[in-house]
C-alpha cells in the first residue's frame, strides 16, 4: 500500500526537522508531503535545504486548506492512503505502519491513532471534550470512537474525493461522524502513544477551544444532516 | 411620524450617500456593491417624504407607532444583508483556499519537472 503522510506545518522552524528525520528513519517507505502553509519563519527554507517533498501555500489558509493541498497531491499522485501527521513532534512515526496494516486488514478507510484504545483517560478539560465528541459521535452514528480528537488519522484512497472537493470538510471529528453516515465509512482504531508537544505552542488557546467544541458539536448533532 | 423623525431619514440618507461616494472614490468599494446601499438610502428618503407608507405597514401589522415599523424594517433589512456577506465570506474564502492550493501544487509540480530533467 503506497501512504502519504501528509505533515502540515505553520510556523515549525523548531521542531520540523526532528519530526522529519525521525519519520523518515522509522518509516522509509512512507512518503512523506511538508505543508508549508504560509510560514512567516524559516520552515519553507528547511524543506528547500533539506529537500523535503513539500508545498508552499503562497498565503496561510489553516488545517483544512492545507490537509486538502495534500489530498489533491495525493489523489493526482497515485496514493493508497494518506496519513496526518503533525510536525511538532506529538505523533509518533512506528504507529504508521500498524494503521496501514490495519487499513489493509480490516478493510477500513479510516485508521485513528487513539491514545484512549488501551489504558486510562484522563480527567482534564480536554479529555473531557474529547470524551464529549465522542458520545455525541456514537450517539448519532452509533460507532465508538475512544479518541476522536487524535490528530493522527489515516484515511484511504476512496475518501480522497470527499476532502479534495468538499466546501467544508477538514481533518477533524465532526468529518469522521459525517464520512460514517454519508458514506458508510468503516471506522477502526489503533492503540498509540503520543509524545507531548516538542516546542512551540498549542493550537489550542481557550478562546479557540471554545470555538473548536462549538464547532465540532454543532456539525455532529445539527448540520451534518443537511449537508 | 414627527417633522423631526423625517429629518432624521433624510440626514441618514444623505450620510450613507456620503460614505458610498467617498468610498468609491478610495477603491474601498465596487460600484456593484455600493448599489445596495444607494437604493437603502432612496428608501430612507421615500418613507421620510411619504410617511402614509409607514402608516400603512404599521397599521396592517399592527405596530403602535410607525416609527417602529420603520426600525423594525431597517433591522430586517440589515440583518438579511448581514446574512448574505456571511455566506459570500465563506465562498470568498473557499475559492481563496482553492487558488492557494492550486498554486502550491502547480510549484511542487514545477520543481520536481526540473529535477528530472537535469
Amino acid at each position: 500500500m503506497k501512504v502519504l503522510a501528509i505533515v502540515p506545518a505553520y510556523n515549525e522552524e523548531e521542531s520540523l526537522e526532528r519530526t522529519m528525520t525521525s519519520l523518515q528513519a522509522a518509516c522509509p517507505q512512507v512518503d512523506v508531503l511538508v505543508i508549508n502553509d504560509g510560514s512567516r519563519d524559516a520552515t519553507g527554507e528547511i524543506c528547500d535545504r533539506n529537500g523535503y517533498n513539500h508545498l508552499d501555500m503562497p498565503i496561510n489558509c489553516g488545517l483544512t486548506a492545507g490537509f486538502q493541498a495534500g489530498i489533491k497531491y495525493a489523489l493526482r499522485n497515485g496514493y493508497d492512503a494518506a496519513v496526518q501527521f503533525d510536525a511538532d513532534g506529538q505523533h509518533l512515526p512506528e504507529y504508521i505502519p500498524a494503521m496501514a496494516k490495519a487499513m489493509e486488514d480490516e478493510d477500513a478507510d479510516i485508521v485513528i491513532a487513539s491514545r484512549f484504545l488501551e489504558g486510562d483517560r484522563g480527567h482534564s478539560l480536554r479529555h473531557v471534550g474529547n470524551a464529549l465528541i465522542s458520545g455525541l459521535i456514537r450517539l448519532t452514528t452509533g460507532v465508538r470512537i475512544t479518541d476522536p480528537t487524535s490528530g493522527m488519522r489515516m484515511y484511504r484512497r476512496n475518501l480522497f474525493e470527499d476532502f479534495a472537493r468538499g466546501f467544508d470538510i477538514g481533518p477533524e471529528p465532526d468529518s469522521i461522524a459525517i464520512l460514517i453516515t454519508q458514506d458508510n465509512a468503516r471506522v477502526m482504531e489503533v492503540p498509540a502513544q503520543m509524545r507531548d508537544r516538542a516546542a512551540g505552542e498549542s493550537y489550542l488557546k481557550p478562546a479557540r477551544a471554545i470555538q473548536y467544541m462549538a464547532r465540532t458539536c454543532l456539525n455532529i448533532l445539527f448540520f451534518q444532516w443537511f449537508k | 411620524m414627527s417633522l423631526p423623525q423625517r429629518i432624521v431619514l433624510f440626514l441618514g440618507a444623505v450620510f450613507i450617500l456620503a460614505l458610498i461616494c467617498s468610498a468609491v472614490k478610495k477603491r474601498r468599494i465596487q460600484i456593484e456593491d455600493s448599489l445596495f446601499w444607494v437604493f437603502f438610502a432612496a428608501l430612507l428618503v421615500v418613507i421620510g417624504a411619504f410617511p402614509q407608507i409607514a402608516y400603512f405597514f404599521s397599521h396592517l401589522l399592527g405596530f403602535i407607532s410607525p416609527s417602529n415599523f420603520v426600525f423594525a424594517a431597517v433591522i430586517a433589512v440589515l440583518l438579511v444583508r448581514e446574512f448574505r456577506n456571511s455566506s459570500k465570506i465563506s465562498v470568498l474564502r473557499y475559492r481563496l483556499d482553492q487558488l492557494a492550493e492550486e498554486v502550491a501544487l502547480d510549484k511542487n509540480e514545477d520543481g520536481r519537472g526540473r529535477d528530472h530533467d537535469q
